[in-house]
């Protein structure tokens, strides 16, 4: 797989540094990272990255909502929930804002690595 | 919440569960003992760290995990052992491990309790530092239990209203 340009979303500052850790260590490029889902579709609209990794519980606007705020102006958007919610209703909720993949924390590389792999076999393309 | 609708030492234990492990399987720190505390407190006695989130759904609770210095140190480099933490960081990131702790934990436990078609929500974790003790007030209940480590102990408190 080729290098991604990766938007990070996290409101823990701590998890953001993880995470961009993780998806260097595999490869991938960190275009730029955001603490809140109104941050988070600002930065999407002005880096246009190639994927997304959004949390789900953050001030002012969750992750779920950002979801479908940036997928309403940019329908192709590649986003992955990586989130402590393993609840039924929750991952429903993700997927029903169009979330392509959902990744439970705590979040190794092999889970995270493996889950942008199937997102884009299926997705990567369109 | 009421206990009816919710059973709390089930609920606490789930938590005490999932915190022993993630706590052995992620950072290597093993709990010798944990003990229950199901009757009622009328004080919570903060250790040196503590962070608290709040559940809304069908659960409707604020959750503790309250550390001594030790072991959140302990648990602070191990959480951080890969990453390139400034020394003007450390503060925060000591008090951001706290919160992602409990916001982890909690919502992996979750998971386990939530009914079909029904969506717990918590909030971003707050983190005190400096707090000594909190009264309960006359329609909460709280409830209970401590970790031990060989760095010391993790409580962990359930708040809810009567």
């Amino acid at each position: 797989m080729n290098s991604l340009r990766v938007l990070v979303v996290d409101d823990s500052p701590i998890t953001l540094k993880k995470l961009c850790k993780m998806l260097e260590d595999i490869g991938h490029t960190i275009a730029g990272t955001a603490r809140t889902g109104r941050d988070a579709i600002d930065q999407y609209n002005v880096l246009q990255p190639e994927l997304v990794t959004m949390d789900i519980t953050m001030p002012d606007m969750d992750g779920i909502e950002a979801t479908q705020c940036i997928l309403q102006h940019s329908p192709k958007a590649l986003i992955i929930m990586v989130t402590s919610h393993g609840q039924e209703q929750m991952v429903i909720d993700a997927i029903d804002s169009g979330a392509k993949g959902y990744v439970l924390k705590p979040v190794g590389e092999d889970k995270l690595s493996e889950m942008i792999q199937k997102v884009f076999e299926r997705y990567g393309s369109s | 919440m009421s206990e009816e609708r919710l059973d709390a030492a089930g609920f606490l234990k789930a938590i005490a569960g999932r915190l022993d492990d993630f706590l052995k399987d992620e950072l290597a720190i093993e709990v010798s003992q944990t003990e229950y505390h199901l009757g009622d407190h009328n004080r919570i006695e903060l250790r040196y760290l503590t962070s608290l989130l709040g559940v809304k759904g069908q659960v409707q609770m604020f959750i503790l995990f309250s550390f001594d210095k030790l072991l959140i140190q302990h648990v602070y480099e191990a959480y951080t052992a890969e990453l390139t933490i400034e020394d003007d960081e450390k503060e925060l990131m000591m008090d951001e491990t706290s919160g992602d702790l409990l916001n982890i934990v909690i919502g992996n436990v979750l998971s386990t309790i939530s009914k079909k078609g029904k969506r717990n929500t918590v909030t971003p974790p707050l983190t005190l530092t400096d707090a000594k003790n909190l009264v309960r007030h006359r329609n909460a209940t709280v409830k209970s239990a401590d970790l031990l480590t060989a760095s010391g102990l993790v409580s962990i408190y359930c708040v809810w209203p009567k």
